[in-house]
C-alpha cells in the first residue's frame, strides 16, 4: 500500500503531539514490507527568497519531505493563495501515485489542499487525523470562551460571535461552510479519543466515516522505579511538564500547592518543567512568576529537551495534568505512562478517557484549585495507592500497534462496501464540476450577484472572468478560416485537411477547460463575465461543462441606461442602447 | 438582450434562471431564496445568499428603490436621446415582459422565461 502522509510540521523544527505522531507513523509503515510511505512536512518560510511550494528533502532515502509554504487563512484553516503549493503537491501526487493520502494535519498546508488531493487522485482514499477542536472553534480549537475562559460545549454564530465580536456573524457563517465544504471531501476521520469523535459528530461530520485511534510511541524500555532515599517515602515526588501557557493549567497547580497546608507542603516536591512564560500575557507572566516567588521551594526548572525527559521523569512519581482546555490526546500523558509514571489530570475531554479516577491515576474537577489541592494530598498520603496505580497503568499504545489500527481502518476505507456507502466521487471530480455562469448586460446586477455566489454560497472564483469570451474569438476565427478554405480543407493534397476542424476545437475547448480547472480545482466555481460574447458562448460552455447553470441578470433598458449614463458619462448614448440591447 | 433570447431557448431549461435586479431590491429574500434553490443550495447558502442581497443591496437608480418605476419621461433625457432609446432598446422591453410606465412591467405579462417574439438578429455560431 502506497501512503502519502501530509503533516503541518516536522519534529525537528517544532515538537508538538501531531508531529511527532505523523513522524513515528511514516517511519512505522517503512519498517514494513507490504507498505511505502511518504511524509510531507509543512515548513514556514524564514525569508522571502525562499520559493513556496518547493519540496526539500529531509532524510537520505528521500521519504520526509519539507514542503515551504507561507500563508495560511486562520479565519477558513485554507491556505488561501495555493498555486505553487498545490502545483507541488499535484506533480508529486501524479509521480508518487499514493493509494492512500493521509493529513495528519491540516494547519500551514490548508483544507483545499483536500480538493487538489481529490482532483489528482480520484480513486485514492483520503482522510484526515483530528486532534483539536480548529475547524469547529476559532479560539485556537480549544472550545474555551476567549471572555472568561469557561469551556464551550458547542460552537454556533451566536456563541463564536460573543467570542469575536469584531468578526460578525457572516464570518462565522462563511467559516463553517468553507471548512465543512473541504472537509466533506475526505472518505475518513481519525480520532484521538472517543470524546473528540462525538465533538466533530454533534457538530456534523458523519459517523459513519469517523473512527477513534490513539497516538503511537515506538516502543521504549521504561526507565526503572526510582530509587529512594533512606525514610523516602514513594508517591511524594509531583511534576509538571509542557508548555507553560494558560490553557496548560500550571498557575492551577501552583494555586493548588499555595492551598496545602504546611505540613502536606513538607512531605510533597514540586518541580515545574516548561518554556514559553515569556510569550504568554502580561497578567498570566505576572501570576506565575508571583506564585513562583512566593513558594521558592516549588523547583522551576524551565526548558527542557525531548531526550531528557526520561532521566527528568525518572526523578518523580506522579505527573500532574492540569489543562482547563479539553485536551484529547496530551503527549505528556503518554510520555508519562511510557515511563510508567502515574498522572493526576484534569476530569475533562480525552484526558479523562485515558486516566481513569482510582484505577490508573487521578483526576480532578477542571480549573477547581481545590479540587487539585485535595488530590494532591490524597496521592501523597499513602504510597500503596501510588503503586497500585502503577501497576495498573497500560504503557501504550505503541505505534506498532497503531499502525496496525491505522493500515486496517485504510483497508477497510477502501473497501468495496465502504465506498458504495460514501461514494460521492463523481460529485467531487471532473464529471461533477459545476461552474455557475452570471451573465448579462453590466449595470444589470452582475455583481451582486457574484457577491454572493462568492460570499453567501462561498464558491470559488474571482470577481470578473473575461477569459472565456476568447475562446468564442477562437472559434470565429477558426469558423471564418475553414469557411474560407472551405475546398483545401477536404483536399488530400493539403495539410490543412489533416487538422479537422472539429479536432481543433475541441482541443481548444479542452484549453479552456483545464485552464478553469487548474483555477479552481474543480467542484462548484463560479465566473462572471458580463457582455454579449460569453452569451454567445453558452451552450459551448454547456458542451465543455454538461452540468453547467447559467444566470442571467437583467434590468429593464430605462435603469439600465441611467445606471451606464452615471457610470460612463463619457460614453456615446447610443452606444450604450446598443450594448444594452445587444446582450 | 436579444442574444440570450436566442441563446436560452438552446439552452436546456433546467440549466438556467433569469434574475431581475430589481426582484433583488425589493425582493431580496424570495429572489435569494429562488437562486438557492434553483442551484440546490443548502439552507445556510441560501441564507447567507438572502443576507447579502438584503443588506448590500445591489446598485439603484435612485436614493431609494420604490414600486413605482421611472417612466421615459423621469429620465431627463432630451428627445433626441429618447428617440434613439425607442428605436434600439424598446422592441426589445416587450420580449422581457417589460414596460416603459411606472408599473416596470407590461400588465399580464410573463416577467420570467419569456420567449416572445424577438427582434431580427445577427447570427447566431452553430458550434
Amino acid at each position: 500500500m502506497r501512503v502519502l502522509l501530509i503533516s503541518h510540521g516536522h519534529p525537528s523544527f517544532q515538537i508538538g503531539g501531531a508531529e511527532m505522531a505523523a513522524l513515528h507513523l511514516h517511519r512505522e509503515y517503512r519498517q514494513r514490507i507490504d507498505t511505502e510511505s511518504v511524509l510531507v512536512c509543512a515548513q514556514r518560510m524564514q525569508s522571502p527568497e525562499q520559493k513556496e511550494g518547493t519540496l526539500i528533502p529531509f532524510d537520505k532515502d528521500h521519504s520526509e519531505l519539507l514542503l515551504e509554504t507561507s500563508s495560511f487563512e486562520f479565519d477558513t484553516l485554507t491556505h488561501g493563495n495555493p498555486g505553487d503549493v498545490a502545483s507541488s503537491l499535484k506533480n508529486l501526487l501524479e509521480s508518487y501515485q499514493p493509494e492512500v493520502i493521509h493529513f495528519q494535519h491540516f494547519l500551514n498546508i490548508g483544507l483545499d489542499m483536500i480538493r487538489v488531493v481529490r482532483n489528482t487522485c480520484p480513486d485514492a482514499v483520503i482522510l484526515m487525523t483530528l486532534y483539536e477542536y480548529l475547524p469547529i472553534c476559532r479560539h485556537n480549537g480549544q472550545m474555551v470562551k476567549t471572555h472568561d475562559h469557561s469551556l464551550c460545549s458547542a460552537s454556533g454564530v451566536m456563541e463564536c460571535t460573543q467570542c469575536f465580536p469584531e468578526l460578525g456573524a457572516a464570518l462565522f457563517r462563511r467559516r463553517e461552510l468553507v471548512i465543512k465544504s473541504y472537509m466533506n471531501l475526505c472518505d475518513g476521520f481519525i480520532a484521538s479519543s472517543e470524546f473528540l469523535k462525538q465533538r466533530y459528530i454533534e457538530w456534523g461530520l458523519p459517523a459513519d466515516r469517523m473512527t477513534v485511534i490513539d497516538n503511537g510511541f515506538p516502543r521504549k524500555v521504561p526507565v526503572p522505579l526510582r530509587r529512594l532515599q533512606p525514610g523516602e517515602e514513594r508517591g511524594r515526588r509531583f511534576a509538571y511538564f509542557g508548555q507553560l501557557t494558560e490553557w496548560k493549567g500550571v498557575d492551577v497547580l501552583l494555586f493548588a500547592y499555595a492551598m496545602l497546608n504546611p505540613e502536606d507542603k513538607e512531605k510533597i516536591s514540586l518541580e515545574i518543567h516548561g518554556a514559553n512564560l515569556e510569550k504568554q500575557s502580561p497578567a498570566f507572566q505576572a501570576k506565575v512568576r508571583r506564585l513562583l516567588e512566593e513558594y521558592p521551594e516549588v523547583q522551576f526548572r524551565g526548558r527542557y529537551r525531548n531526550e531528557d525527559l526520561p532521566a527528568l521523569m525518572a526523578e518523580v512519581d506522579w505527573i500532574v495534568v492540569p489543562s482547563i482546555w479539553w485536551e484529547n490526546s496530551p503527549l505528556v500523558i503518554q510520555e508519562s505512562r511510557i515511563h510508567g509514571k502515574v498522572v493526576i489530570c484534569s476530569d475533562i475531554g480525552g484526558m479523562a478517557e485515558k486516566v481513569r479516577d482510582g484505577i490508573n491515576g487521578f483526576t480532578f474537577e477542571v480549573g477547581n484549585v481545590q479540587s487539585l489541592t485535595e488530590t494532591l494530598v490524597k496521592a501523597s498520603t499513602n504510597s500503596d495507592v501510588w503503586m497500585e496505580l502503577y501497576q495498573n497503568q497500560n504503557r501504550g499504545p505503541w505505534v506498532d500497534e497503531i499502525a496496525d489500527q491505522t493500515l486496517s481502518y485504510y483497508r477497510q476505507l477502501q473497501s468495496p462496501s465502504h465506498r458504495n456507502q460514501t461514494d460521492i466521487r463523481e460529485a467531487r471530480t471532473g464529471s461533477g464540476t459545476r461552474p455557475v455562469f452570471i451573465l448579462g448586460a453590466a449595470r444589470s446586477g452582475t455583481s451582486i450577484l457574484m457577491k454572493a455566489m462568492k460570499e453567501g454560497a462561498l464558491l470559488p472564483g474571482l470577481n470578473e472572468g473575461h477569459v472565456l469570451p476568447l475562446l468564442m474569438k477562437f472559434l470565429e476565427v477558426t469558423d471564418r478560416y475553414y469557411s474560407k478554405y472551405e475546398e483545401e480543407a477536404i483536399s488530400p493534397f493539403m495539410v490543412l485537411s489533416s487538422v479537422p476542424r472539429n479536432r481543433l476545437e475541441d482541443r481548444m475547448k479542452f484549453l479552456f477547460r483545464e485552464l478553469q480547472e487548474n483555477l479552481h480545482h474543480g467542484g462548484v466555481w463560479v465566473d462572471k463575465t458580463p457582455g454579449a460574447d460569453m452569451i454567445l458562448l453558452a451552450p459551448v460552455l454547456l458542451e465543455i461543462w454538461p452540468n453547467a447553470r447559467f444566470i442571467f441578470a437583467k434590468r429593464r433598458g430605462l435603469e439600465n441606461l441611467i445606471s451606464r449614463r452615471r457610470k460612463f458619462p463619457d460614453r456615446a448614448f447610443e452606444q450604450e442602447c446598443r450594448k444594452w440591447g445587444r446582450v | 438582450m436579444k442574444y440570450w433570447l436566442k441563446v436560452r431557448d438552446q439552452l436546456p431549461a433546467s440549466s438556467w434562471i433569469e434574475v431581475e435586479q430589481r426582484d433583488i431590491a425589493l425582493k431580496p429574500g424570495l429572489t435569494g431564496r429562488r437562486v438557492g434553490e434553483f442551484l440546490e443550495f443548502d439552507e445556510q447558502q441560501i441564507q447567507a445568499i438572502q443576507e447579502i442581497f438584503e443588506h448590500q443591496r445591489p446598485e439603484q437608480t435612485g436614493d431609494e428603490e420604490s414600486d413605482r418605476a421611472l417612466t421615459l419621461e423621469d429620465t431627463g433625457w432630451t428627445e433626441e436621446q429618447k428617440a434613439v432609446f425607442l428605436e434600439r432598446c424598446g422592441p426589445l422591453h416587450p420580449a422581457y415582459g417589460y414596460s416603459l410606465t411606472s408599473s416596470y412591467y407590461l400588465e399580464n405579462s410573463e416577467t420570467e422565461g419569456s420567449s416572445q417574439e424577438t427582434p431580427p438578429d445577427e447570427r447566431i455560431p452553430s458550434w
